[in-house]
């Protein structure tokens, strides 16, 4: 095959590509890119067996059709140190030529025909369809409070993702917060028979977060039974699913509150991180002392010191109630939904979990520390 | 079938059939037996059983559906293994989690998957707690395997979650048969393999290598040196375990082979030493034995014990990451004393 493309564009695919190449492998062609050079496209593929990515880039040159196998790192590093516009993949038999202004490369590949395959995006099938600017959204709300570590509770190392009427949710949680989010989409297909979860792992959500594009671009999503689909303007994503049963997350929200309170989102996060600065990696922990118009919040570390830090709730009339958070799960939580003025904070005492909503759409719980 | 190629190994093959016709195929089984009898060939076919997508039967696989032979070529999706890095001597905390992390995903052919653990001896402290929980409850329609050369190696955490399943040696005829299959022709070589075998194909296919005779012949000459240079031949040695790479792993691997090739001429020297070289049981190296009768009558009964000892000890050292140098060095010394000058009282 040969191709010629600029420099840039092809540097973008391979960096988006890049990040489902197998890290550790025991089958060494899954440590590079499939390259498929079409009429007037070039395809780049990789895939982990856990997540797979099939990218298109158009606009560019194709003067002979044909796969090569690509090992990513070098290539990226060719296509970063050289200032060309324009560059040329020349891949004859198994050897890959680049030639360059001031010099040119030349690499061992392999057989394209052993590389996996990605499976198509099913239309026909049930599927639903979001906005880029949607997802973006719900992707950002939700994916930080899965759980992140290495973690034999698999379920919530995920993130369920449940489409139902005309709208698409995703929820995340790590057992000691929890984040809900809903967003337009238009389902297609009939329901599957037996209602399942799908749990689609974390890595495959930030790889689809790269490569959403302009806010109005439409992702077409479609869930199986063991694995998930999305396709993109440009990419379609392949994971597999995580395996077992998300906690039965409806019934740990509470139904009744005491108290209701409208606050400042950019605001709470600037005094949370204030209070949070006399915290250190034992205590991590500011505690909350909600008064008739005000709150005080107050942090110490037996090393660092001790922070009392105070905001004005001037609509606050209601009890007085201590409750302590960690910071960093209110930090997380705010920096994600920063751009909305308020959120409402639902909460009864310093024991019982308190809710953030942002509207009828998001939804955060997290639990308060004890003692 | 490809069940039937395997050899020997009826006991664990009845023992999992059993399991398989009651419906009662535990989650996590660990084989243990010494290396290179044929454990993860028998995982292999047991992974293909589970996994088949055409079973003829129980306890059968078809080894024609895809699933079969993607299983045989190593890629099928739900099957897969672990194994140390070649680098490291460990199976080290980051690899099981990976591996974990493979358990945790959806099957993507069937309902059922198979991890295979080919080192379950190597795991550390820390990847075998991290195993733990996994192991002792792995998602629906998993099995998982662990391979394992002692009982001994294994942490009790770990020992505790799964079925035991014991592999013997193999006998001579079927060790023979294995060889004459892998296309070991000369008859002297075979029945010499076989012997040093100790029933474990894998062990004598190592050592069906020209490098291991010509480096026997010079253990041999220096065994019957008037005058041994200890230090030339741990050189030699060390030089001849380099051959096999950069890896620690496998140059280890290499000099334990080589100690093994020490113990048969040393057990050949003590047989003559008890004057019964009659009854060998290679009666084609009786020149050997000839050769070898100065050195078994200089050094006597007990002294060859005692070398045969320290040989023994010498492979465990190995196995417990000693320097090969240092090892060697210390062996051949013992072995090939420098006289002590009598002192006048």
């Amino acid at each position: 095959m040969k191709v010629s493309c600029l420099r840039e564009n092809l540097l973008t695919a391979c960096q988006m590509v890049n990040s489902a190449v197998a890290a550790r492998t025991t089958r060494p062609i899954l440590a590079n890119i499939k390259a498929i050079a079409q009429e007037d496209m070039l395809i780049l593929m990789a895939t982990d067996l856990e997540i797979g990515i099939r990218y298109e880039l158009r606009g560019v040159k194709v003067s002979r059709t044909g796969m090569a196998i690509l090992p990513p790192g070098r290539l990226i590093s060719i296509l970063r140190e050289t200032t060309d516009e324009d560059i040329t993949l020349d891949v004859d038999g198994e050897t890959t030529r680049i030639r360059l202004s001031t010099g040119r490369y030349e690499m061992p590949g392999g057989f394209p025909d052993e590389f996996p395959d990605l499976p198509p995006f099913d239309a026909s099938g049930r599927h639903h369809e979001l906005t880029a600017g949607t997802l973006r959204t719900l992707i950002r709300r939700t994916a930080f409070a899965a759980e992140r570590k290495e973690s034999t509770r698999w379920a919530v190392t995920g993130i369920l993702w449940e489409a139902e009427g005309e709208q698409a949710r995703l929820v995340a949680t790590d057992t000691k917060r929890l984040a809900i989010t809903e967003g337009p989409a238009t389902i297609h297909g009939e329901a599957d028979a037996q209602t399942q979860s799908h749990l689609v792992p974390a890595k495959a959500i930030q790889l689809l977060d790269k490569n959403l594009n302009d806010d109005g671009e439409l992702i077409r999503v479609s869930l199986k039974t063991n694995e998930a689909i999305f396709q993109t303007e440009r990419a379609l994503i392949h994971t597999k699913l995580v395996e077992g049963r998300f906690p039965p997350y409806r019934d740990i929200i509470p139904k009744k509150h005491a108290v209701q309170l409208p606050i400042s989102v950019s605001e709470l996060l600037v005094r949370v991180r204030q209070a949070a600065i006399m915290t250190d990696a034992e205590t991590k922990r500011v505690d909350f002392h909600f008064e008739m118009g005000r709150v005080v919040l107050a942090a110490r570390g037996p090393e660092t010191g001790s922070s009392e830090v105070e905001m004005r709730l001037p609509e606050y009339t209601g009890p007085v109630i201590d409750i302590a958070f960690d910071p960093a799960y209110l930090i997380e939580m705010l920096r994600a939904i920063e751009g909305e003025p308020t959120t409402i904070l639902e909460m009864t005492d310093g024991m019982k979990p308190a809710v953030f909503r942002v509207g009828e759409n998001y939804l955060y719980l997290v639990m308060p520390l004890a003692g | 079938m490809a069940w039937d190629s395997i050899r020997g190994h009826d006991g664990p093959r009845s023992q999992l059939a059993q399991a398989v016709q009651a419906g009662r195929l535990a989650h996590a089984y660990l084989f243990v037996g010494p290396e290179g009898i044929g454990k993860h060939r028998f995982a292999t076919e047991l992974a293909k059983t589970v996994l088949c997508e055409a079973s003829p039967g129980p306890m059968r696989a078809c080894d024609r559906c895809p699933a079969c032979i993607q299983v045989q070529a190593h890629t099928h999706p739900d099957c897969f293994s672990v194994r140390r890095a070649e680098d490291k001597n460990e199976l080290d905390v980051d690899t099981m989690r990976e591996f974990c992390h493979r358990l945790a995903l959806k099957s993507t052919r069937g309902s059922r998957k198979v991890g295979i653990v080919e080192e379950a001896d190597e795991f550390n402290v820390n990847s075998a707690n991290s195993f733990l929980k996994p192991l002792e409850e792995p998602p629906a329609g998993s099995l998982l395997i662990l391979l394992a050369t002692s009982l001994e190696r294994q942490l009790p955490t770990i020992l505790s979650r799964c079925q035991v399943v014991h592999f013997s040696p193999l006998t001579p005829e079927d060790v023979r048969a294995v060889l004459l299959a892998h296309g070991v022709q000369d008859p002297q070589r075979l029945n010499h393999l076989v012997r040093l075998s100790g029933g474990s194909p894998g062990r004598a296919l190592a050592l069906h290598e020209e490098s291991f005779w010509s480096f026997r012949q010079t253990l041999l000459e220096a065994l019957t040196a008037p005058r041994p240079d200890a230090v030339g031949l741990a050189a030699t040695w060390i030089k001849f375990a380099e051959e096999a790479g950069k890896q620690g792993p496998a140059q280890r691997r290499r000099t334990v082979l080589a100690i093994g090739m020490l113990i048969e001429l040393l057990q050949t020297a003590l047989r003559v030493a008890f004057g019964n070289d009659a009854e060998a049981p290679d009666p084609m190296n009786a020149p050997e034995a000839e050769r070898l009768r100065p050195f078994a009558e200089r050094l006597g009964v007990d002294s060859i014990a005692d070398n045969l000892e320290a040989c023994l000890e010498a492979e465990r050292q190995i196995e417990r990451y000693l320097q090969i140098g240092l090892v060697l060095e210390g062996l051949l010394n013992k072995l090939f004393p420098l006289p002590v000058p009598q002192r006048s009282r």
